[in-house]
């Protein structure tokens, strides 16, 4: 369990997943509804990055990308601890990564493609400018894969939809927890 | 399956006969929901059972609850909702006599062991700009709503609240087989 709050805890930290599209074992984004790839997204954050097809991310800077860090957790440990987490457990968790979290709007544990999973809705701060954050935290064997979603502060609710989207169609290769 | 979204859609904007009360036998128990507070005086006047948030959080925040009877079975709840989007919802609402401006998300969820929908989206009211959560939760005989509305702007941070007050408000009714 320790572990697995570790790295939970280092959600906030750029993870070492290779900025591509498609990393085997891990995920295929090569194709996602309604989402491209960005070079340029990718190529600046250092994590693998999408944009919404339907265009807008310029303006309101909606993407999406994806990161993993190695955990050694059980279905039983994951659901433990995403059960056990709240907006503000998990906007503290963040702030010890370093990030200014302003507010923390919903922490919920879903089923994503059979694997335990938890959504947290949150608005933080990145060099002064304030963002809405849908991060989903999915459990598998052996790591921890994030989803993390960003818009403009403002811009969630238009947003929302395609966010859950891409969380859905991001075809995750990484196997369920035991 | 045709019948189940046009009830569906009929109920979203109509008052049913849901008595203004905080429990119903077999169908809810709304009389301990942590953080929320059952409102007589406003589920009388709405005409359905209303609880605020619990002193005076997220201010103009309620929400309430309407039955409908309805058969279908699990199969047939999950079409209906699974061929949902927020453009049919809107269209459905704004069939019913909403004044619906936007939908944000529609998704199918499991809440209370049965099938069930969530959706956000905006509309208005007498001019009055808000933001709302519905819910709707299938059963064996009787379909659930529950609606959380807010002032428009102030959904994202009242979202924890309102879902917790749709999992934490018991549904007593037969889940669908």
């Amino acid at each position: 369990m320790q572990k697995l709050i570790f790295g939970l805890a280092a959600l906030a930290i750029a993870s070492t997943a290779a900025a591509q599209e498609y990393a085997e074992g891990l995920y295929d984004g090569r194709n996602v509804p309604g989402w491209v790839y960005s070079q340029a997204g990718s190529q600046g954050s250092g994590l693998p990055t999408w944009v919404p097809a339907s265009g807008g991310s310029d303006v309101d800077g909606a993407n999406c990308n994806v990161g993993a860090s190695e955990v050694q957790g059980r279905r039983v440990d994951y659901l433990e601890y995403f059960n056990a987490v709240t907006p503000q457990i998990f906007a503290e968790q963040m702030r010890a990564g370093g990030t200014v979290v302003r507010s923390g709007h919903l922490t919920e544990v879903i089923d994503l493609n059979g694997r335990p999973a938890m959504r947290n809705v949150l608005t933080a701060e990145v060099g002064g400018q304030a963002f809405n954050f849908a991060i989903v935290s999915v459990g598998t064997n052996g790591r921890l894969v994030t989803l993390t979603c960003t818009v403009f502060d403002g811009g969630y609710l238009d947003r929302i939809q395609e966010f859950y989207d891409f969380a859905e169609g991001l075809t995750l290769l990484a196997p369920p927890p035991l | 399956m045709k019948r189940v979204v046009l009830s569906i859609a009929a109920l979203l904007g109509v008052t049913s006969g849901t008595l203004a009360q905080d429990h119903l036998d077999s169908v809810y128990d709304g009389r301990e929901i942590a953080g929320w507070v059952y409102n007589a005086e406003t589920s009388e006047a709405v005409g359905l059972p209303t609880w605020y948030p619990e002193g005076g959080a997220f201010a103009g925040a309620n929400c309430n609850l309407e039955t409908l009877a309805l058969a279908a079975s699990s199969q047939e709840w999950l079409e209906a909702f699974y061929a949902a989007n927020p453009a049919t919802v809107g269209a459905q609402l704004q069939a019913s006599g909403v004044d619906w401006r936007q939908g944000y998300l529609t998704e199918v969820i499991n809440l209370h062991g049965r099938p069930a929908m969530r959706n956000l989206w905006a509309g208005a009211h007498e001019n009055q700009g808000f933001e709302a959560m519905m819910v709707s939760i299938s059963g064996a005989e009787q379909l659930v709503i529950i609606r959380c509305s807010i002032q428009t702007g102030y959904l994202l941070p009242a979202l924890q609240a309102f879902y917790q007050f749709a999992s934490d408000i018991e549904i007593e009714t037969t889940p669908p087989q």
